[in-house]
Parts: C-alpha cells; structure tokens; sequence
C-alpha cells in the first residue's frame, strides 16, 4: 500500500521568499482569522482560494500594512515589517503594488491622471510601459481621458493592472482580478501577467473564485476557510490529485488500507456514493484499478477541502 | 505625498465648478440683501462669505472622495505613511484656503466695482486694504475652523462626522440674519468694541496668523493619532 500524502504538501522552509507571514491573527466582532501563515516563494504565483468571507481580502489587506494585525508577523522582500519604522515601511511599497478588487481610485480622475498620480508615488514607475501595458489591454488610445467613474469593471481592473505592473514592483498583490470579466477580458489579463512574470525575479499573490485562472497561473495555492489556512498545495500536487468515486463499503475499505491516513481524509456525500479527495490519483488507480477516480479540478479541492466531512 | 496632493488637487479641479456655483448661489440672495442701503458692504460680505464656502466646500469634497470606492484604504497600500497621507491633505486645504483668499478678495473688489453701475447705492465704500483684511480674517476664521474639525474627520469619518462638523458653520451663518442680530445684539457689540479697541487691524491679524498656524500644526498631529487608530 502506498504511503500516506497529506493534501498539504508546500515546504518553503529555506527557500526564498518575497512574502512570508507568520501567526497573523485579526478579531472582529464575527469573524476572526486564527493565526494565518503563508509565503509567497521569490518569482512565484501564490493563488488564494476561499469562499466569500473566508478572510482573503482581510489577510491581503494586513500583509501590505494597510490594515494592522492583532498578532502575528509580516515579512515582506525579506524584511520584518513591524521591525520597520513608518518611512522604511513606505520605501519597502515602493517595490510592492496592490490590485483591489473594485478600482478605488478618486472617480472623477482620468486614466492619464491615474498614472501620473503613480508616477509621482512610485519612483520607477515606467510612463512608457504603462501606455505599452495599456494599450496592450485595450485600455489606450479610447479610453484616455475617460475618468474612473465611466470607466467599466473590466476596463477599471485594466487600468489598476497597468499601473501596479509598471510602478516597478517586485512584487503584486492582486484581490479577485478577474471576477465579473468576461473569458476574452480574463485570458488577455492573465497574459499580461503571464509576461510580468517571465523574467522570473517578480512574485504574484492573487486571490480568485475562478480557480480555472488560477489553475493556469499559481504555483501554489493556499486554502483559506473561516479565517484559517487549510491547506496549501503546490500546483503539481493539484495535478496529482484526483476525486474516488466510492460506495459506503469501498469508502471503508480505502480508508481501512489507510490509503489516505484516517482523520484527513476528505470526503463528501453525493447520491449514492461518496466522494473522496486522493492524494495521488495515480497511486490510487494502481491500488484500486476497479474503482473510479478522476482528475480533480481546484474547485473539487476547494469543495472538498471546506465543505468535506473529516474521516 | 506629492501624490496624494496630486489627487486632492485633481477632484478638487474637477469639482470646483460646482463648488463655486453653490457658492455664489448662496452669495447672491445674501449679498443682495446686504445691499439695502444699510450695511454698506457687500463687497466685505461677498469676500468673506467666498473665502468660508469655497474652502468648506473643498475641504469636505475631497473627504468625501476618500471615502467613495475605498480610495482611502487603497493609498496606503502605496509607498506613503500615515504621516505623510494626513499632511498632503493639511497642506493641500492650506493651500486651497490660502488661494481661495486671492480670489475672493478680487471678487469683494469686482463686486464693490459692479454694485454701483447696476444702480445699487455702497453707504460706505469700501477700500482694497479692507478688502483684503477681510479676506485675510475670514480665511483665518476658516482654517481656525477646519483645524478643529478635521481631527473629527480623520476620526469617524467624513459619512458619520459630517453634520457635526458643519453644524457650528450653519449656526454662525445664522448671524447674517437680522432676527440673529438682533438678538446678538449685545455680545456682537461687544465684540465691536473689542475689535474698534485695536488702532490698526493688522497686529490683530499678525497675532490672529501665528495662532491659527499652530492650532493647524497641533490639530495636524492629533488627526494622524486619531487616523492611525482608527480602522478603515
């Protein structure tokens, strides 16, 4: 029998990274998150997956000092944020640029004024490739004196894309970049971030529901739930995993083998049979070549992983 | 910083055409009632009531702006501190009241001018240096004004703090009214006498300057302790 996988399966430690964070916790009158740690790995994409209100936005609003923690430490491009004095904080953004997930900006600027203000903010910030980047998306030469406020979500998600990519950042932080665009508005972004990346010294932490996005860009993904990491995989593993379709008996036989070890096994209840999330879909098909098990997808995890009852 | 007075200065441009309008359409009726003959000075009322809205006006758009859309939780995402976010604005509306001021004088001036050849009667007209004292004073009742009320803002918020924060404004406006004046009748005197004690206005000025300029100093360092514990 193979041996146990746990679904966790990132090990960062040694490794370099442009964003690592460590025991944050934040308590608000319904909700909390409970001592949350991640790392973003230098030159990587991090995907951050969880369903609404699972504390993402709360966690990414930490992690870049807007918000203040209750406990826990922050290490951005290596440096310990709250050993930092509040002008060192403000240089170290300079290398680090934020996607929100509804374009925040003043409504009454237009797309030229935007970029001038992050020209004025960030001191490498490239005129020239934001108008490449801009116009590459769609965004120049129409839409150059719209202001902000005609502008569309699409159109708005562009614009701060631009800007965050050509501020010289080393590292973005992006909140649900692609929700409400269209499959063409999403595969062009994803393509230009597909490019930032490709040097290989800049690194990308980006939460989304469209896991089919994520699936194409991340690295990793981290798991948040109730304001609790619950789990992180590196993109490989994800492509190992795979969904058993089992009966009751098999379900306990699978577990009895202790195929994947008993009280972390994830499983769902779905007509008639159950549904259990394989470490390693192809170990599985080799032990158990009667039983059905296909390729599981992010969401699969994701459902899985949050909504799955523990065996 | 330069940034964020980039920004102010934008919504601001943008929305000063409004701000004006809603201005004079307040001025009007206000400095045609002050034109009855009586008063004498139109030209001192439309100065002084110019420099009080269009910087009131200012100062609560470009807070308000913050507010809409997350503005102001996504700047700090930028390279800025917290420090330097509330000091572009002191500055910023430092500057607004300060220009605001210039032009409110050449309107006080233009109106004196016009009054006359529309057939209205100036009792006592008014010179330039009189003009300018009370653009002067008036600019520094307003920005004694906003140094106390923006730590308010910076406080709770521009949503929750705005009727308390113009509440005391509309109640002075109140004294443009004769019913008020009447029954101010008193301490507006005394307030006179007070003022007509000083042989020249300008040391009062000078004095009233360095006090107003650091109230808005200590009122600058209060609204970043206030802003820095508050959670956006």
């Amino acid at each position: 029998m193979s041996s146990v996988v746990p679904y966790s399966s990132i090990d960062l430690q040694g490794q370099p990274c442009d964003l690592r964070c460590a025991g944050v916790a934040k308590r608000y009158k319904d909700f909390a998150l409970q001592a949350v740690s991640l790392a973003v790995p230098h030159g990587s994409v991090v995907g951050l997956i969880g369903r609404n209100g699972a504390g993402k936005t709360t966690l990414m609003r930490i992690l870049l000092g807007s918000l203040a923690a209750d406990a826990g430490r922050v290490e951005l491009l290596g440096q310990d944020v709250g050993a930092l004095s509040h002008n060192a904080r403000a240089t170290l953004r300079q290398d680090v640029a934020f996607v929100a997930a509804v374009t925040a900006y003043p409504a009454v600027m237009t797309v030229t004024e935007v970029a001038t203000m992050y020209q004025l903010a960030y001191p490498v910030f490239g005129m020239d490739a934001f108008r490449e980047l801009a116009t590459r998306l769609g965004l120049l030469p129409d839409s150059e004196r719209k202001q902000v406020r005609e502008l569309s979500r699409g159109t708005g998600m562009k614009l701060q894309l631009a800007c965050a990519l050509a501020s010289g950042a080393r590292l973005v932080v992006m909140d649900e970049p692609t929700a409400g665009l269209d499959p063409i508005a999403r595969d062009e972004l994803l393509d230009v971030l597909r490019a930032w990346m490709e040097p290989g010294d800049r690194s990308l932490l980006i939460s989304s529901h469209i896991t089919s996005d994520l699936e194409k860009l991340a690295d990793y993904l981290v798991v948040l739930d109730e304001g609790r990491v619950i789990a992180e995989l590196g993109s490989d593993s994800v492509e190992r995993m795979g969904i058993a379709r089992l009966r009751t008996p098999e379900l306990e036989q699978v577990l009895a083998d202790g195929h994947v070890a008993r009280g972390q096994a994830r499983v769902l209840h779905e007509g008639l049979s159950w549904n259990l999330l394989v470490p390693d879909r192809a170990a599985f098909g080799r032990s158990y070549p009667e039983y059905v098990c296909d390729r599981a997808t992010i969401d699969d995890c994701l459902v899985l992983l949050v909504k799955g009852e523990v065996r | 910083m330069r940034s964020l007075i980039y920004a102010d200065w934008i919504v601001a441009r943008r929305s000063f055409l409004r701000f004006a309008l809603v201005s004079l359409v307040i001025l009007c009726p206000i400095i045609a009632a002050s034109n009855d003959g009586t008063s004498g000075a139109p030209g001192v009322m439309a100065t002084c009531l110019f420099v009080t809205m269009l910087t009131m006006n200012v100062a609560l758009g470009i807070f308000g702006t913050d507010e809409a859309g997350d503005w102001q939780q996504c700047r700090l995402t930028m390279p800025v501190t917290l420090h330097q976010v509330v000091s572009a604005r002191y500055t910023f509306v430092a500057l607004v009241c300060g220009a605001t001021m210039v032009g409110a004088a050449a309107l006080g001036w233009l109106v004196e001018l016009a009054i006359p050849l529309f057939g209205g009667v100036l009792t006592v007209p008014r010179g330039g240096s009189e003009i300018v004292m009370a653009s002067w004073g008036m600019g520094l009742v307003t920005l004694g004004y906003l140094a106390l009320g923006m730590p308010m803002l910076y406080r709770l918020g521009v949503t929750k703090a705005r009727m308390a924060f113009t509440a005391p404004f509309l109640l002075m406006a109140l004294i443009a009214l004769e019913p008020v004046r009447n029954a101010l009748h008193g301490v507006l005197n005394s307030l006179e006498g007070f003022a007509s004690s000083f042989s020249s206005p300008w040391p009062v000025l000078l004095v009233g300057s360095v006090a107003v300029a650091l109230l808005y100093v200590a009122s600058l360092h209060l609204s970043e302790r206030l802003y820095a514990s508050r959670e956006l």
